[in-house]
């Protein structure tokens, strides 16, 4: 138990007065200029977007530099979503979507007025999907540099790839498939797996009641390619016009590796 | 609660004069104009020690039929005249007290402004208090409570977009604003810059904003300043009415209304109020916003998920009687308020894409619900009174996020990222006495019990428990007939206990490997002794000089001492220090007030030296947190806090009335020179209001005016804060009072940043992320009160 006591000195206040006058505006040389987080690349390339494979050593190259004195160097991974997002960098439209686990938090030490500093990362050969690697960087005097983020897109041959080239009906302006009750979705593309493929499953969804109004089990019996027209997706007349519905077509091997692929259904 | 009761008998004791058998008498008379000696129908006159009410008749007489012998503060009012207190020593009956009021066109002369603890005439007090009535209220009727008090000079508010805002004070804000409703603390992690007040905005008829060094009488978090809430007026005896509000925003589809009713048979009361409003995503004039060096776009120019919804509910019962007033009153707040999606983490476009639904509530989202039950008791003794004001409050926040994956921790299993609920239980007595006519005291006494637990799958702070209790005294001497010299002194002492947290900490394989302990155990224990001494200087009606000096105190919130985690939406890692001491606040505030005829100006210098100021600064490491960014400790530093206040009134002719206004803050940390965040800008004001009196069937007046906001850049930023352009904001309204069938109806209709301006408040939580502020929004609000008193039917002036 510590009992903290605050006596009351007078002089201390009328002291402290006076200084406060004297030194109110005066800016003490603070140092309030931020460092920053001047390059990031992967594997030897630039840009905001980066292709790696996974089970593969990836090279992270990070240039920094400060007006003073550089601090700290934080690099994290995380994943890039939550398996509904669709992300429009470079022109592509694609589902944002992270399957396996994969996180980094280095934290290195720095000094001087620039830095270079080349990360060689172990990407886990498990995972597919986007992340996010986040460069953060704060000088001596805690300023912090704006972070820099760039998405990592992993490549993993050992995971079912879902290649959708269309749908029919076809997505509108806003990324849906818009369908009457009782119409039918059907697909053009192929499920491709290295090591072959045990099912494919796909349901219709009602997020907001939380119910499943399709759903459908196919046993791929070890094929390595899946022709999608096998697939075709009904919505039940009971469906009330105007619900939004998610169209979700999950890929099983026979190594126990998962993948899928999501749609936004909007019934007219 | 014992302790209280205990406390109540042994004041009363001190009264003797309560226990022999009180004696009753009635006060009559007559409220005339000075000038012409015509009698004055339908003004209003209150007894402040007993809150009874009531009016003039057609032939300017009212009556008060019970009174107790004592002395009594009796305020009369009527719109376009002085108001009046007079001291009335009740002893036998009083057939015929003559009221006699000056007429004057300038506004605050025409209210009551006393301190609803001391009672005191505002010349004679020793620190600026400013009174909002619900006209002012109705006329500013921001997105919340505090935007509309926002036009008070010297007042802000701290907002997350539109639905949430907090109350800042001459740049202090949080636990160091203390906001009373009905004479009890609110209590609702006001620590937290995210948290609003929990008021039904519709329920508050007059606010009373003491700026500056409070502590004296209102203890720990009066450092900053006071907001005091104040109950509706009990309904006059044996009246029935009621009144119905309904608004209508277009910038974010806001729908509200608000209905009460209250009733009064012979002094015993109620008072009943339900309100409900319902708003969708706010528009703002941008397509865009630039985040982490990324451009995303804002759809159909409506952020995404700022909707909102909220309710409320309020019951009181009461007695007036003779000896004073007892009421109970029971509310409950409950809103829902969406959070921008890019608040809690890089926002993909997706998220921000249109829903074709601006007023549905997705993930992330806020919820609390608070619940109130007061007690509130003023007891009329023989030469004073005692207050009595009891709590008991239960604020439950929530905060629903969509589960997602932190480091190597498991997926939640429901978006219940964080939920507090804290209980408080408060009260406080005072004994308000006058000695003599030169003397005056008020002493008091005050304690508060909080618990607070805390759940979800995200730290942010602990469970803990804090005890507190209080005492003060206070006394008023004006010796001479211009000057009135103030002065008291308090003690607190507060307990802490803080349980310690341990996070679970997991490997590569979702395997747990041990326990963190992101909070210690804390028993920390505080004593503090604080005071005032002021003067007032009032030679005349025409001038006033105060001066007060303050030395207040805060002590550290749990969250100071022992928060732990990342904050959303800044990565930054927030951690308290179980070692911090109270500040402490040395204060001067001046208050100079000139009136001539139709002239009023007054400047509110102030000056604050603080003593260990608490607030979050930069470590410069980084959090060893996943995916936290900079580590942010609370520390605490010699501050500086000062600036000031001007507002000049000017009736250039009978309908219209020009103000203008300033508002100026400095603030430092004495040790590195930098400012302290979140200082708000240098702010200009206009108004101009035409107002009319009209003497056709329906309509008794109308009037209309504009104001013009000028905020200027704000480049006096701390490390890592970002400044804000300076920009300029318009407002027009138009009202009026129509009397559709003798049935009255108020419409105001009112446009707020008239010519669709991009801006980014300074004091908003949104600019962290660059967010714009609302765009052109155009507001409706009418109102209806009615009334089926059988008694007389008069019109009443609401001031």
């Amino acid at each position: 138990m510590t009992i903290i006591k605050n006596r009351f000195k007078w002089s201390a206040p009328l002291a402290m007065l006076f200084a406060a006058i004297l030194f109110t505006g005066c800016n003490k040389d603070e140092d309030t200029t931020a460092p920053s987080v001047n390059l990031i690349q992967v594997n030897g390339e630039d840009g905001s977007e980066f292709h790696v494979d996974a089970g593969t050593t990836m090279s992270v190259l990070v240039r920094v530099s400060d007006n003073e004195d550089l601090n700290q160097l934080k690099l994290n991974i995380h994943p890039a979503g939550d398996g509904h997002d669709h992300e429009g960098e470079g022109g592509e439209e694609e589902e944002v979507f992270s399957v396996g686990i994969w996180t980094e938090d280095i934290v290195t030490n720095l000094g001087g007025e620039s830095e270079e500093l080349v990360y060689e990362l172990d990407v886990p050969s498990d995972i597919a999907g986007f992340w996010h690697l986040q460069v953060m960087c704060i000088d001596k005097d805690g300023n912090e540099a704006e972070p820099r983020v760039v998405t990592l897109h992993v490549e993993n041959d050992e995971f079912p790839a879902i290649n959708v080239e269309s749908t029919n009906p076809e997505e509108n302006a806003e990324g849906e498939i818009e369908i009457a009750p009782g119409g039918t979705i059907s697909f053009t593309g192929e499920i491709t797996d290295n090591s072959g493929l045990e099912e494919v499953h796909v349901e219709l969804e009602n997020e907001e009641t939380q119910t499943v109004v399709f759903e459908e089990e196919i046993a791929a019996a070890g094929a390595t390619t899946w022709d999608l027209n096998q697939l075709s997706v009904v919505i039940p007349q009971s469906v009330e016009s105007g619900t939004h519905l998610h169209l979700h077509i999950h890929a099983h091997d026979t190594d126990g590796n998962e993948m899928s692929a999501e749609f936004e259904v909007h019934v007219e | 609660m014992k302790y209280f009761t205990a406390l109540l008998l042994c004041l009363l004791a001190f009264d003797q004069s309560i226990l022999a058998q009180p004696e009753v008498h009635s006060l009559r008379g007559k409220v005339v104009d000075k000038s012409t000696g015509e009698p004055l129908p339908g003004a209003s006159l209150k007894l402040h020690e007993t809150m009874a009410v009531s009016s003039t008749d057609g032939q300017g007489d009212f009556s008060f039929p019970k009174v107790r012998s004592g002395v009594y503060h009796l305020h009369v009012t009527y719109v376009g005249y002085k108001a009046f207190t007079a001291e009335v020593d009740v002893t036998s009956d009083v057939d015929s007290l003559r009221v006699e009021l000056s007429p004057t066109s300038v506004e605050l002369q025409q209210a009551i402004v006393e301190s609803d603890i001391l009672r005191t005439d505002y010349a004679k007090q020793s620190q600026d208090v400013e009174v909002a009535g619900d006209e002012f209220l109705r006329q500013e009727s921001g997105n919340t409570l505090m935007n509309s008090l926002s036009a008070i000079p010297g007042v802000q508010a701290m907002n997350v977009g539109v639905g949430i805002a907090k109350p800042m004070i001459r740049g202090m804000s949080a636990n160091r604003v203390q906001v009373n409703d009905q004479g009890v603390t609110q209590q609702g992690q006001q620590w937290g810059m995210d948290h609003g007040l929990e008021i039904d905005q519709f329920s508050v008829q007059r606010i009373e904003v003491v700026k500056g060094a409070s502590s004296l009488l209102y203890g720990s978090d009066g450092i900053g300043g006071v907001i005091n809430l104040l109950p509706a007026p009990i309904p006059e005896t044996n009246t029935f009415s009621g009144q119905l509000t309904m608004m209508g925003k277009t910038n974010n589809d806001f729908a509200g209304g608000s209905l009460s009713l209250q009733g009064n048979r012979e002094g015993a009361y109620f008072n009943v109020r339900a309100s409900f409003s319902e708003f969708g995503d706010y528009k703002v004039p941008a397509e865009q916003f630039t985040y982490l060096s990324r451009v995303l776009e804002i759809d159909g120019e409506a952020l995404k998920n700022t909707a909102g919804k909220e309710k409320n509910l309020s019951a009181a019962v009461g007695l007036l009687k003779s000896w004073g007033n007892i009421q109970l009153t029971m509310s409950r707040f409950d809103q829902q308020m969406g959070l921008f999606p890019g608040i809690i983490g890089i926002p993909t476009n997706f998220e921000l894409r249109d829903d074709d639904d601006s007023r549905d509530i997705d993930l992330p989202y806020q919820t609390i619900v608070h619940d109130k039950a007061l007690l509130n008791a003023n007891v009329a003794l023989a030469s004073g009174w005692l207050d009595v004001d009891l709590g008991y409050q239960r604020n439950t926040r929530q905060e629903r996020t969509r589960p997602h994956r932190v480091g190597n921790e498991p997926l939640p299993e429901n978006s219940q990222a964080l939920s507090l609920e804290l209980t408080t239980f408060s009260g406080s007595v005072r004994w308000n006495r006058r000695w003599t006519k030169q003397v005056k005291t008020v002493v008091g006494l005050s304690g508060e019990h909080q618990q607070n637990r805390a759940e979800g799958w995200e730290f942010l702070i602990p469970d803990f428990q804090s005890v507190s209790t209080g005492g003060f005294a206070f006394a008023e001497w004006s010796h001479w007939p211009a000057v009135t010299l103030s002065g008291g002194a308090r003690y607190d002492v507060s307990n802490v206990a803080t349980e310690n947290y341990l996070k679970p900490i997991y490997n590569d394989n979702q395997q747990q490997v041990g326990l963190d302990e992101r909070a210690p155990q804390l028993d920390r224990y505080f004593s503090n002794a604080s005071g005032a001494m002021g003067m007032a200087y009032h030679p005349s009606d025409q001038f006033n000089l105060k001066v007060n000096l303050g030395k207040s105190f805060r002590w550290p919130v749990a969250a100071e001492l022992a928060s732990n985690g990342v904050h959303h939406g800044t990565f930054r890692h927030e951690k308290g220090d179980p070692n911090l001491t109270a500040e402490q606040g040395y204060q001067a505030d001046v208050t100079l007030l000139w009136i001539r005829n139709h002239l009023q100006f007054k400047v509110t210098p102030y000056f604050g030296y603080f003593q260990d100021f608490i607030y979050l600064r930069p470590a410069a490491v980084f959090s060893d947190l996943p995916e936290g960014g900079q580590l942010y400790q609370y520390n605490q530093a010699d501050a500086v806090n000062t600036g000031f206040e001007t507002y000049f009134d000017w009736h250039v002719i009978d309908p219209l009335h020009l103000q203008f206004s300033s508002e100026y803050v400095f603030q430092a940390n004495l040790e590195t020179g930098l400012p302290i965040p979140f200082t708000p800008p240098l702010t200009l004001r206009a108004n101009a209001v035409y107002e009319q009196k009209s003497d056709k069937d329906w309509l008794t007046k109308w009037s209309g005016g504009g104001s013009v906001q000028y905020s200027a850049a704000q480049n006096r930023v701390d490390r890592n804060e970002d400044p804000t352009e300076g920009y300029a904001l318009l407002v027009a309204f138009v009202s009026a009072k129509f009397k559709i069938r003798s049935l009255p109806l108020e419409a105001l209709f009112r446009v707020d940043n008239l010519l669709d301006t991009k801006y980014t408040n300074h004091l908003s939580r949104y600019k962290l992320i660059n967010l714009p502020e609302q765009g052109r929004n155009f507001t409706v609000t009418i109102n209806i009160p009615f009334n089926f008193s059988i008694a007389k039917n008069q019109e009443h002036d609401d001031h």
